[in-house]
């Protein structure tokens, strides 16, 4: 007799191994680090982006419901050297998702480090703890040649 | 479990586009690195470093149920792309695997020396010479030069082919560029065919080979060819010693598929459309030739936004209400037959709204009540909404809700920041007299710090996600059923869908999301946030679809990183249309009078070289290659959503609604032969996006399969990240 | 190159008499044991044995794993560790340089890097004999991958383990 659960609140499912028996675990320690983010950012044109590519939407994030992460971590590479800011604004919101207002507390902005082929590797917020629940992150390329930016973030608990 | 071995000499270039496929088939993979491109290259493995003509890497390679070349060239006169895998060509053994060429770089212009002498002399197709094309390949599709580079190809700008698949006996449309040269790289490409050496593929053929993937038990296997065409005004026609794919022994040749580009995929939030990859087609079909069997097959699905639908003022065709209610009820009589053939369940999703907030004629509602549509229109929308009702009861056309009034600007949910002079449905929980909580209140406050004795006693508990909050002090709605609705909170949220829900039972439905799939495509692509997620599992809802950016376009909300919140899935959405929302409806594959993207080939931009639009009216051929074109992006875009986005691929039924034959609707494309009211060709879209990617779910009988959204959200739960 | 086989036993009578060397990679500051009161300091709560293994180590930088082949990491799936510590003896009886180098990078869901190459951590140098003994701390954690290399113009054999931490820090 094959043994059956109660899947999606609604519907009877056989235990199979598509249709696994949800387990919970007891004393489980969560996991630290999820990623978050995956991307390549076109700075071939210039002006100020996000790391999905979005202009001309300053109220639109590039990472939503991240409360329950301390910190993020922003790893690139880029291809290209040529000189590029980067902006990383946040803001918290209400239980229902929405901003407690219009616009963005400015947490970190500068110069993009590293050169062409490079690795590289920053903190937001580089001090103290983060805990807000929408980010937007920008970059802009303000001179020399334009180039892909690969970008990884991975949000730490 | 099947393992391939993927080969690129550039991990900065190498699209991620190939792990993902591979990742969605539950086909394990080793990534290697060339260190050059040159046959002196070394590849590194977990082994070690192994030169390319090494024992060590043949025995390597022979741990795997394929090898894929991953590199390609964007022009013939590039010297060393994949010159190392000169040497595999000739390991042919029983015991090695089959390697899989896509796009192969093996023209005359390579001058390394160990490349051309180790260049098997009895490989059957012609190598290319960028100094004598005509002579050694066949311009594809017309021969016009793509304005950037056909390889390139992303979810727009497709090239048009029809083949001919030989041992299957089946016709397929799908994006075909074997090879691709220009002036330049990147600029003014043409697409090429191959050219057959016939006598060194007559030796082959008469040859006994012996390997799990000679099918014919041949050493040589001409696999597919340009289709020869079924009318005679198509006058693009191929030598017979043309070919796009061929087997050398166990040596796939196969057209391009996935560019050499620093695409990352990201995790479903969001892909950008240029990067786009519509040629997978043939990593599909070559993993299959190979015998590759994935682990999972992939469900293909459509579903299609507003069945019923309507426009005022339709210039040229002019059609009367009737004329277009008759149209889609010709439409879905098509296709709820189609999936009753297929096993399919093509998802509609109801306009609703017009019962409570609009009497535009283009509402579900409006068409099959308003007083503003005349009663024979009205008579036949009441016909289409029966089909669709009984459709939805038996599983071949589920519906769900979809409102573009909920919110502002004629979007989906969440829309801005107040929705005006929302006016709600009656009765039942969340409707008009009920006097319910229009707002978020004024003071929250997680139940396990609130003192006693202070929320006072109207207090609510809400749960959005894993935030459980005590509220009280609301902004109520009143007895009445009109007031300014704040939007971003969920009892706005459980409003407006209450109200949705309410909308599709009085049409007659059980249920407002899809029968058992617990689903629908939300208007817009707008999913709203957090707080719409969660009043749609509250009612029953396992999944949606919806943009990245989910309140288009207000634009303050994204979707979650994985598109999975708390078990909820938010499914991508990918449309085809053939004319961009602002031209209204479509002017059918191609109109010299058309608005600004008013037809397909305009819309995405299929016009190369002009080769459409300057010989529409005086050459029929230039509508065969528009269609061509058409279907290759649709069929390619569509194979793209499902092998890669695992997302929802859509129409808008109204928007093609009148470029079809209204003597005889269905009839499949053939040319100025049958014409639509104002007398260019016809041309169905869904019939032709339905009956094309059914001969590509034919061919590809390993790797997928129709399917419905209830598989796609599955295999989603299974393959996602996190 | 010489080899000298050791016991557990003998490692640990090493560990007593031989002088501990906490190696500095270029670049990233060493944080002492023990915290003055007010500076924040750092908290494991969670540690795992990452790579435990002997490598042979010559001329060429080579994985501790043994290999040359740049593309492979020494581990993977260590993006759940905050900082990782690289502890390790070099056996070998003549003084010479032993190398030592921390490579990174971060991959995607699929498991392929993000783009071409490592990111350099940081270099550090012994001279082994008197000193044998190494301790690296890596505070660039949450890496994906990490590839840890050993090199010493005379072979060497150098006995190491690598562990993760989760932790936080405090006040």
């Amino acid at each position: 007799m094959p043994v059956r659960f109660l899947k999606n609140a609604s519907e009877l499912a056989d235990v199979s191994w598509e249709s696994p028996l949800p387990v919970a675990v007891t004393n489980a320690k969560p996991v630290p680090a999820d990623t978050l983010l995956i991307a390549t950012t076109n700075l071939f044109p210039t002006g100020e982006r996000d790391l999905l590519g979005s202009t001309g939407a300053p109220e639109l994030p590039t990472l939503d419901a991240c409360g329950q992460y301390r910190k993020l971590i922003w790893f690139y590479f880029r291809e290209g050297a040529a000189d590029t800011t980067y902006t990383i604004l946040a803001r918290v919101t209400d239980h229902n998702g929405a901003p407690l207002g219009a616009g963005w507390l400015t947490i970190a902005s500068g110069t993009l480090p590293g050169g062409a082929n490079s690795w590289n590797r920053l903190e937001i917020p580089d001090t103290g703890d983060a805990y807000y629940d929408q980010y937007r992150i920008l970059v802009n390329r303000t001179g020399g040649s334009g180039y892909y930016l690969i970008s990884k973030i991975v949000g730490v608990r | 479990m099947p393992k391939v071995c993927l080969i690129t000499s550039n991990l900065t270039r190498f699209n991620k586009v190939w792990t993902q496929v591979l990742r969605h088939l539950g086909i394990d993979y080793t990534l290697c690195v060339a260190t050059s491109g040159g046959v002196g290259a070394t590849i590194q493995t977990p082994q070690g470093g192994l030169a390319a003509n090494s024992t060590d890497l043949r025995n390597y390679f022979r741990l795997f149920d394929a090898v894929i070349l991953c590199d390609h060239a964007l022009t013939l006169s590039e010297t060393a792309v994949i010159n190392y895998s000169v040497y595999w060509l000739s390991w042919n053994a029983p015991e090695d695997p089959p390697f899989l060429f896509f796009n192969p770089h093996f023209s005359t212009a390579i001058t390394e020396s160990a490349y051309n002498s180790n260049f098997p002399s009895d490989f059957p197709i012609v190598r290319p010479n960028p100094s004598d094309l005509a002579g050694t390949l066949y311009a594809a599709d017309g021969g016009s030069p793509s304005a950037f580079t056909p390889l390139f190809t992303g979810a727009a700008a497709a090239r048009g082919a029809c083949v001919l698949f030989l041992a299957e006996n089946i016709r397929a449309h799908v994006m075909t560029v074997c090879n691709a040269h220009g002036a330049s790289r990147t600029a003014n490409v043409v697409p090429y065919y191959w050219r057959l050496n016939p006598t060194q593929h007559s030796t082959l053929a008469n040859t006994n080979y012996t390997h799990r993937v000679a099918r014919n038990g041949r050493a040589g296997e001409i696999l597919a060819v340009p289709a020869p065409p079924t009318n005679p005004e198509d006058t693009e026609t191929y030598p017979s010693d043309c070919v796009v794919a061929y087997r050398y022994r166990n040596i796939f040749w196969l057209p391009h598929t996935i560019r050499s580009f620093f695409d990352t995929m990201n995790l479903h939030s969001w892909y950008t459309l240029g990067n786009w990859t519509p040629m997978l087609f043939w990593l599909l079909y070559g993993l299959q030739l190979a015998g590759v069997r994935p682990r999972y097959r992939l469900p293909v699905q459509m579903e299609t936004d507003h069945p019923i639908e309507s426009g005022a003022n339709t210039p040229p065709f002019n059609f009367s209400y009737r004329q277009q209610m008759e149209a889609l009820l010709a439409k879905h009589d098509y296709m709820r037959e189609f999936a009753r053939r297929t096993g399919t369940a093509i998802i509609h999703g109801v306009r609703v709204g017009g019962r409570h907030r609009t009497t535009s004629a283009s509402f579900h509602w409006q068409m099959m009540y308003g007083t503003g549509v005349p009663a024979d229109a009205r008579a036949v929308a009441q016909q289409i909404n029966q089909l669709l009702v009984a459709g939805h009861r038996e599983g071949t056309t589920p519906c769900g809700v979809h409102d573009h009034t909920a919110g502002n600007f004629q979007g989906g949910y969440w829309l801005g920041d107040v929705r005006a002079g929302f006016r709600r449905h009656s009765g039942m929980r969340y409707g008009a007299p009920a006097n319910v909580p229009i707002s978020r209140g004024r003071c929250c406050v997680a139940p396990h710090v609130l003192p006693a004795g202070v929320a006072p006693p109207n207090a609510l508990t809400v749960q959005v996600g894993d935030a459980e909050m005590v509220e009280w002090d609301h902004t109520m709605s009143g007895t009445g059923d009109t007031f300014d609705l704040p939007l971003g909170n969920i009892h706005a949220a459980r409003i407006v869908i209450e109200s949705e829900i309410e909308e599709m039972l009085a049409l007659g439905f059980p249920d407002g999301h899809c029968a058992g799939h617990k689903y629908t495509n939300t208007a817009a692509n707008a999913s709203g946030g957090e707080c719409y997620w969660q009043a749609l599992k509250e009612f029953g809802f396992r999944g949606v679809r919806s943009a990245s950016a989910c309140n288009e376009p207000h634009r303050t909300k994204r979707v979650v990183s994985n598109r999975l919140w708390h078990g909820f899935h938010l499914i991508t959405d990918a449309g085809f249309d053939l004319a961009h929302p602002s031209a209204g409806y479509s002017r059918g594959l191609y109109y010299p009078d058309s608005p600004s993207e008013g037809d397909g080939v305009r819309h995405w931009q299929l016009d190369h070289g002009n080769d459409i639009s300057a010989n529409w009216t005086t050459s029929a051929v230039a509508a065969w290659r528009a269609y061509r074109r058409v279907v290759c992006q649709g069929i390619g875009n569509w194979l793209f959503t499902t092998a890669v986005v695992l997302g929802g691929f859509y129409i808008h039924l109204g928007t093609q609604l009148m470029i079809i034959s209204l003597s005889d609707p269905n009839a499949r494309f053939n040319g100025w032969s049958v014409q639509n009211v104002i007398g260019h060709p016809h041309y169905n879209h869904a019939v032709e996006l339905l009956e094309n990617m059914d001969a590509v779910v034919r061919l590809l009988s390993d790797v997928l399969y129709w399917g419905t959204i209830t598989d796609v959200m599955d295999h989603r739960e299974r393959v996602l990240e996190g | 190159m010489s080899a000298e086989r050791i016991t557990r036993r003998e490692m640990l009578k090493r560990l007593v008499i031989a002088p501990v060397g906490a190696a500095v990679l270029t670049t990233l500051e060493v944080r002492e044991a023990s915290a003055a009161a007010l500076q924040r300091y750092y908290a494991p709560y969670f540690v795992a044995v990452l790579w435990e293994g002997r490598t042979r180590c010559d001329s060429l930088w080579r994985s501790l794993k043994g290999d040359v082949v740049a593309i492979l990491p020494t581990v993977q799936g260590a993006t759940p560790y905050d900082r990782l510590y690289w502890t390790g003896y070099a056996l070998g009886n003549a003084p010479v340089n032993v190398d030592m180098r921390v490579l990174a990078r971060a991959v995607d869901h699929n498991g392929v890097p993000l783009g071409s190459g490592w990111r350099e951590i940081g270099q550090a140098t012994i001279q082994t004999p008197p000193m044998r003994w190494f301790r690296v701390e890596i505070p660039e954690g949450h890496w994906d991958e990490y590839r840890l290399e050993v090199r010493s113009a005379t072979p060497r054999l150098v006995y190491s383990r690598l562990i993760g931490s989760q932790g936080y820090w405090r006040e």
